[in-house]
């Protein structure tokens, strides 16, 4: 191919100059933060924990230092018109764009879990029929890979995978596979199917099951792989979108306000050495079957030793330890996915996150790992390390604090101590707060001014006062949620220590269903307490040390009203209505999004009202077709001289006689896995006058037969 | 409405409940042809009162429903021509068939009709559910990695065996002892103003 990839432009010139810059700047600003700390806690001399302290410091401000230096670098790249070494421009020329993907196959893989089947099938119709309108969308098969447990998500998959099938005309094209045993989790998920039919693809596009991309988007994928033949690994920068909480939507504005300059800022230094955050990306399968298999790590504890559980930051270092580099393409368009629907459910994720970042620990220190893998590594760690040791922090710091007024009360004259608190020890803590705020808050100004000189995108997202009223909004509300993470993520990384293993539980991200203020004050009560004794503490000690903690000690305090209040869906929608938090998926959004919409108002999912927990065995008993789909599915997999056991026989007469109710859920899966008894069940249930049938199938049948009724005046109406 | 023959007064409700669930089973078969579900319906009941007369310690429900079975079942297994496989897989595929071949708004007229289209006997030959294309196994082995020496530490064979009870009183001897010397240290040094 004649085109010029992006890893041939790089040579090792440019890419230590850019990371002697990057390290460089960010080394200046932790420098100044260190020297600006040093003379404020040296104010009446340094002691042994002052320089404990000190050394807490600097590990803290390393991380907003970090911060403010991806948004600085991220901002002079806009300024001087955009990276020049983004893979992005080698898709520019006419000839890129003209790349046949025809013999180049590429699989749509969305693992899932337990999830809302109504969104994940209607995310890949959207997308079905977006790839559909574009030149090269034929290349593109989709699978939705399934690790359900639950027994009505299952029947409720294969239904909707079978009717989206049929109205699409889909069939061989878009596929369904679920796995009764869930080994190793989601990224074992993908392994098998790697293993199973990696090899008939080139590529691999991964998404979430709340993702969402545009053909437009996949196609330019997949031509930017097939420019850049080294490109083992291609990540976008999915935005959030469809949210519908306080939460969500604030958000999804933050996301679209700052994450731009971090994701520049980061392309700057890392180059080819870059992150993949396991969705939205796309994959070149044959590397990453062959040198991305996941190691056990060293130890049998069971939160940091054993199996990897968060596998994306360690695949990518992978695949660029054998020599393929790894992309962002943050600046591609219309990749999104879905924010959690409350602060208790984006903690959850958290506590997932937190344990899978920790364990990548080893990878630290092992061999052949490339060393911006490594520093994505540290980041990733120090991410949630880095909150404990905030609150190791402030505790000493008060500890200091208490230690040296008692010291300058007990020395020193009063005149004395006046004189040195206004004209020493003030304009140094000034200093520090100022410089501190300023490393900190920076960031996020930056954003905003990127948005405000952009006309077309201010415009999209409300106008400039809007937009700045979002913006004060969502930065009074991030200042109240830092010390909420904070404890939680200190109980995250304690408990992780303290070896308990976190359940795999499927993610919810339903915002219909709000939080309770019992659930809140259940998750927020030991942060509110915390909260109360630093007030206290801090009032009595000293004035100016209750308002200089005001942030920490009020965030603690209202984490309980906070957390319910941002779930609630009326203030969300009632903000849209005043134009706060607007993005441009709500003023402006593409086609596939208000597909994806039309399709989620259209499939509503029938339940049987007071029998919902048996949605999937009555659907599978008593409908005809639903009983031959799955029965079918089952048949496919069975050997044809398939034989019911006799332990299922009696389960089935149990179930039969006694209702669902008199069977265990993994009784009711047995019965869902036997093809002959399904089939025979339907028929006996039919067959059976209403007197000689159990009260629980009595009411199964009636709510049935009401469902279809219902169907059918539909369908008249 | 159905045409039913004289009923008698007692077995009323079960011929009542026998067209019912007839109705009801055709609509699970999404036979929306009202006026050929009636039709089927007063069939199927006048066909199951025959047999009633011949076997009255049946219920009329399951006479009636059984009638149905059979008439559906034979009709979908002219669909499949295939001797090696069992009666419900036949019946199942050929369900399945109906099902992904025939366009839910036709249903009603392609069930159970007497002239079976031959589009649809086609499309029933064919391998109609794919979970997946062909397999073409690959094998994915876990990379080995060497985590350097902090990996040794944490082979258990390394570890001695402590025990738990022993261990928990000695470190709680050690924190007595260690209080008890921050605090003299703390007696004795620090600066005492009088």
């Amino acid at each position: 191919m004649s085109l010029a990839s992006i890893d041939s432009k790089i040579n090792s010139r440019i890419y230590t100059f850019r990371n002697v810059s990057f390290w460089g700047m960010f080394g200046f600003i932790l420098l100044l933060g260190a020297l600006v700390f040093y003379a404020y806690i040296d104010f009446l001399g340094i002691t042994y924990r002052e320089r404990f302290i000190f050394f807490i410091f600097i590990i803290l401000f390393s991380q907003i230092s970090l911060g403010l230096n991806l948004s600085f670098f991220g901002i002079i790249q806009f300024l001087l018109g955009g990276d020049k070494y983004k893979i992005t421009n080698t898709y520019s020329s006419n000839e890129a764009r003209q790349i046949d993907l025809k013999n180049s196959p590429i699989a749509v893989v969305m693992p899932i879990y337990n999830e809302n089947v109504d969104r994940v099938f209607a995310g890949v119709q959207a997308m079905y029929e977006s790839l559909q309108e574009e030149t090269g969308g034929d290349a593109f098969d989709f699978f939705v890979l399934s690790d359900s447990k639950d027994n009505n998500k299952w029947i409720e998959e294969e239904i909707r995978w079978i009717k989206l099938c049929k109205e699409l005309n889909a069939f061989g094209r878009i596929f369904y596979r679920i796995r009764k045993q869930n080994i190793n989790k989601k990224s074992g998920n993908i392994a098998d199917f790697c293993r199973r039919w990696g090899k008939r693809y080139k590529y691999m596009i991964v998404l979430d099951a709340d993702s969402l991309m545009t053909g437009r988007a996949m196609v330019k994928l997949a031509k930017l792989m097939e420019i850049n033949p080294n490109v083992g690994i291609l990540q976008s920068a999915p935005k959030l979108f469809r949210g519908r909480t306080f939460f969500q939507r604030m958000m999804q504005f933050g996301n679209q306000l700052y994450s731009f300059l971090f994701m520049t800022g980061s392309n700057y230094w890392h180059l080819g050495g870059g992150v993949y955050w396991g969705h939205n990306a796309i994959i070149r399968l044959q590397p990453f079957i062959e040198y991305c298999g996941l190691p056990g790590l060293p130890g049998t504890h069971s939160t940091i030793g054993g199996k990897i559980l968060s596998h994306d930051t360690i695949e990518a270092a992978l695949i660029h330890k054998s020599g393929y580099s790894v992309w962002f393409a943050y600046d591609i368009d219309e990749s999104y996915e879905e924010c959690p629907p409350n602060l208790i459910e984006s903690l959850k994720r958290d506590h997932r996150w937190c344990q899978g970042n920790l364990q990548h620990f080893w990878f630290l220190f092992a061999k052949g790992i490339r060393f911006s893998n490594r520093l994505h590594i540290f980041i990733g760690i120090l991410s949630y390390a880095s909150a404990p040791l905030w609150g190791l922090f402030i505790l000493l710091s008060l500890i200091n604090y208490v230690y040296e007024s008692t010291y300058a009360s007990l020395f020193l004259l009063p005149e004395e101590w006046q004189y040195l608190w206004l004209h020493t020890y003030l304009p140094r803590a000034y200093n520090l707060f100022f410089y501190t705020m300023g490393v900190l808050f920076l960031p996020k100004f930056l954003g905003l001014f990127i948005l405000l000189i952009r006309k077309e995108k201010r415009r999209q997202m409300g106008g400039s006062l809007r937009v700045c009223i979002s913006f004060l909004t969502e930065l009074v509300f991030s200042v109240f949620l830092a010390p909420i993470l904070m404890i939680m993520y200190s109980k995250f990384v304690i408990s992780t220590i303290l070896g308990k293993v976190i359940k795999w539980i499927p993610q919810e991200r339903d915002p219909d269903k709000p939080l309770t203020f019992r659930q809140c004050i259940k998750v927020h009560l030991d942060q509110t307490l915390c909260g109360l004794v630093l007030a206290f503490f801090t009032y009595f000690i000293s004035i100016y040390l209750f308002y200089w903690l005001l942030p920490i000690w009020l965030g603690c305090i209202l984490s309980i009203p906070y957390s319910f209040i941002t779930s609630k869906i009326s203030i969300g929608e009632k903000l849209r209505k005043w134009g706060i938090f607007l993005t441009k998926e709500e003023t402006e959004p593409p086609k596939e999004i208000q597909r994806l919409y039309e399709i989620l108002e259209k499939d509503v999912d029938e339940k049987f009202t007071s029998l919902e927990n048996y949605t999937g065995l009555i659907k599978v008993i008593l409908d005809p077709y639903i009983n031959s789909i799955h029965t079918s599915l089952l048949l496919q997999k069975k050997k044809k001289e398939f034989k019911t056991l006799p332990h299922t026989q009696e389960l089935s007469e149990r179930l039969f006689w006694n209702g669902a109710e008199s069977l265990s859920t993994s009784e009711q899966t047995r019965i869902l896995l036997d093809p002959e008894t399904l089939f025979q069940l339907h028929k006996r249930i039919w067959i059976t006058p209403k007197e000689k049938l159990h009260p629980w199938w009595q009411k199964a049948l009636n709510a049935y037969n009401e469902n279809i009724l219902f169907s059918v005046r539909k369908r008249f109406a | 409405m159905v045409q039913i023959e004289k009923l008698t007064q007692e077995n009323m409700e079960d011929w009542n409940e026998a067209l019912f669930r007839v109705e009801d089973y055709l609509r699970a078969h999404r036979f929306y042809n009202m006026l050929r579900q009636n039709e089927v319906a007063t069939k199927i009941i006048r066909i199951a009162k025959e047999k009633y007369k011949k076997n009255p310690h049946k219920s009329p429900v399951s006479i009636a429903m059984e009638e149905l079975q059979v008439l559906i079942d034979s009709w979908f297994e002219q669909l499949i021509d295939q001797h090696n496989i069992t009666e419900s897989q036949i019946i199942t595929r050929a369900r399945l068939a109906v099902f992904l071949t025939v366009p839910s708004r036709l249903w009603s007229e392609s069930l159970l009709s007497h002239k079976i289209s031959n589009e649809l006997l086609q499309m029933t030959h064919e391998k109609i559910l794919q979970t997946g294309p062909e397999l073409e196994i690959t094998s994915m082995v876990p990379r080995n990695i060497d985590f350097g020496p902090l990996a040794t530490i944490t082979q258990k064979n390394t570890w001695e065996k402590l025990s738990l009870q022993s261990f928990i009183l000695s470190i709680m001897f050690w924190i007595a002892i260690f209080v008890l010397a921050l605090l003299f240290f703390n007696f004795y040094y620090e600066p005492r103003i009088y």
